[in-house]
């Protein structure tokens, strides 16, 4: 198992967002959460990595458990580093976000965060070509590593979000319709990709799409209303 | 009736254009005419040379070149003060005031943004004449320093309220993307709000710049004088174009000193229309990156 989650309650200026939810995700899978737009599905998200607590004066009650590096931590624990857990568990949102960079320093800039200022430029140069590798980007852009992100396609652009999420090697991936944005080839690429990192990662892909569910979730949660309607494993 | 409405709205916002532009070229034309050869060596340098006036320093008593220098450096020096403040502020406001504080705050900007200069000036007055009883020896006095600390004050609203609308109309998911890869929030700041923000805080800088090299009323009241030449250090007493326009325009004795004020009006609106110029290409190309992203 990878994450726990008991009696979870998250309200925000006297509404309800999400009511009393006990959810067990397993480890290296896909879970995936459906819902009409207002259940709580994106707000659940941001309970997992804590970003909520920078845009929301919300109030947060249960319990949240992530199993990282081999030990059980209480995610909202005091002695917690907020910056350490987001990089244990990663985020990848609704639209291709890329820094205004080069595709080189959006990949090196969670790579610097996690590791010190003194890292060579040869290590954080491999890192960079093992993640694009893995989001199969290398070979599309390696000739252009130095060219600004937003000159990608809007797929090049999330598969560089994706990789970029990745240089900070995370345990837990959480996707926002990653793919809501994008044409049916750019969703086919990343939803194989999404296939391939279960292997090494736990992910929870919040997704509209019943058809994209089908394909890809091992573990089905559909929210009305910020409560659980339907909680399926396949 | 709601089929009269529209065409008389479109008749209307036309005629107001016209307007406008009419009144802008006929504004400046004047005083284009009026003027006599603005840039030209005498209207700058009088009997003096660029070369002795600016290499051998030497004075310069018929020409705008105090004046413009004053000018110059009454700019720089407020800026210098206002702009970690008023960015600072805004990145308060933006980033880390919530709920009652932000709203007091924002307040007390817009309240700031609204007051009128010559109620800054007579600030910066009594500041002077306060400082001058508590400290007689130390006292700064009528000079440069306190003309750009009161215009400093007067354009940190601009600065703060742009840094503010700067950083909250970036893109929701790009200000929490950096958060959401562990960077902190100092971090966020630097590496990704601040670069992503700059072109749009930098035209308000600009904005602000334009502001102090044109108000007249604070520094009037704070350490500007007819004819002060350029000063030695930042607690002289200077000269600047928007002064001088004032004070020749209202005190003229002969046609040719009138002139002069025309001549300084022009440099100032040059000065200005430059500061704008930038602003505006630094506004497209960011706007110009903006719809590439998209």
């Amino acid at each position: 198992m990878k994450i726990r989650i008991k009696n979870l309650n998250f309200s925000y200026k006297n509404f309800h967002v999400l009511e009393n939810l006990n959810i067990q995700i397993q480890n290296d899978s896909i879970t995936a959460i459906s819902g009409p737009s207002g259940s709580g599905k994106s707000t659940f998200l941001t309970c997992l990595n804590r970003l909520w607590e920078e845009y929301e004066e919300g109030l947060l009650t249960g319990k949240i458990e992530a199993k990282i590096e081999d030990k059980w931590i209480d995610i909202y624990h005091k002695k917690i580093s907020v910056s350490l857990l987001r990089q244990k568990i990663g985020m990848v949102f609704q639209m291709p976000n890329p820094f205004p960079m080069s595709i080189e320093q959006n990949l090196s800039f969670p790579f610097k965060l996690k590791t010190s200022s003194l890292t060579g430029k040869k290590r954080i140069q491999t890192e960079i070509i093992k993640a694009l590798k893995k989001v199969h980007l290398y070979e599309e852009i390696k000739n252009r590593l130095d060219s600004p992100a937003q000159s990608l396609s809007g797929g090049q652009q999330q598969r560089l979000c994706i990789a970029r999420a990745l240089m900070a090697s995370p345990e837990i991936i959480l996707l926002d319709e990653p793919t809501s944005s994008l044409d049916s080839k750019a969703e086919k690429r990343i939803e194989d990709l999404l296939k391939e990192l279960k292997n090494e990662c736990t992910i929870i892909i919040v997704s509209h799409s019943e058809s994209q569910i089908k394909r890809l979730a091992d573990h089905h949660i559909h929210m009305e209303n910020g409560r659980i309607i339907k909680d399926i494993k396949y | 009736m709601r089929k009269l409405k529209a065409p008389f709205l479109k008749i209307f916002s036309y005629f107001s254009f016209i307007l406008y532009v009419g009144v802008f070229i006929f504004f400046t034309s004047y005083l284009f005419i009026r003027s006599e050869a603005p840039f030209s060596s005498v209207s700058i340098f009088g009997e003096s040379s660029f070369v002795k006036a600016v290499f051998y320093n030497e004075p310069v008593f018929d020409g705008l070149y105090p004046a413009l220098c004053g000018t110059l450096l009454l700019v720089v020096i407020s800026v210098l003060i206002a702009v970690p403040f008023g960015t600072g502020t805004g990145l308060w406001l933006s980033e880390f005031a919530k709920g009652k504080k932000l709203k007091i705050m924002a307040l007390l900007i817009d309240v700031l943004s609204g007051m009128p200069s010559i109620v800054i000036g007579l600030f910066g007055f009594s500041f002077i004449l306060i400082f001058h009883k508590i400290f007689p020896d130390k006292s700064p006095g009528f000079s440069i320093i306190v003309s750009a600390f009161s215009l400093s004050i007067l354009v940190l609203p601009y600065i703060a309220k742009s840094t503010q609308t700067a950083i909250n109309s970036l893109d929701k998911s790009l200000k929490l993307s950096g958060l959401s890869l562990g960077a902190d929030k100092i971090e966020n700041i630097r590496y990704i709000l601040l670069p992503n923000a700059f072109p749009s805080i930098l035209s308000g800088i600009l904005l602000a710049l334009a502001r102090c090299a044109e108000d007249t009323a604070v520094i009037m009241l704070t350490g500007a004088v007819a004819n002060a030449g350029i000063p030695g250090n930042i607690f002289e007493r200077f000269e600047a174009l928007p002064f001088f326009i004032y004070y020749t325009s209202s005190e003229y004795t002969s046609q040719n000193e009138l002139t002069m004020a025309f001549n300084a009006s022009v440099l100032l609106i040059f000065i200005c229309i430059i500061l704008f110029i930038i602003s505006f290409g630094i506004n497209s190309i960011a706007s110009g990156k903006k719809k590439r992203i998209k």
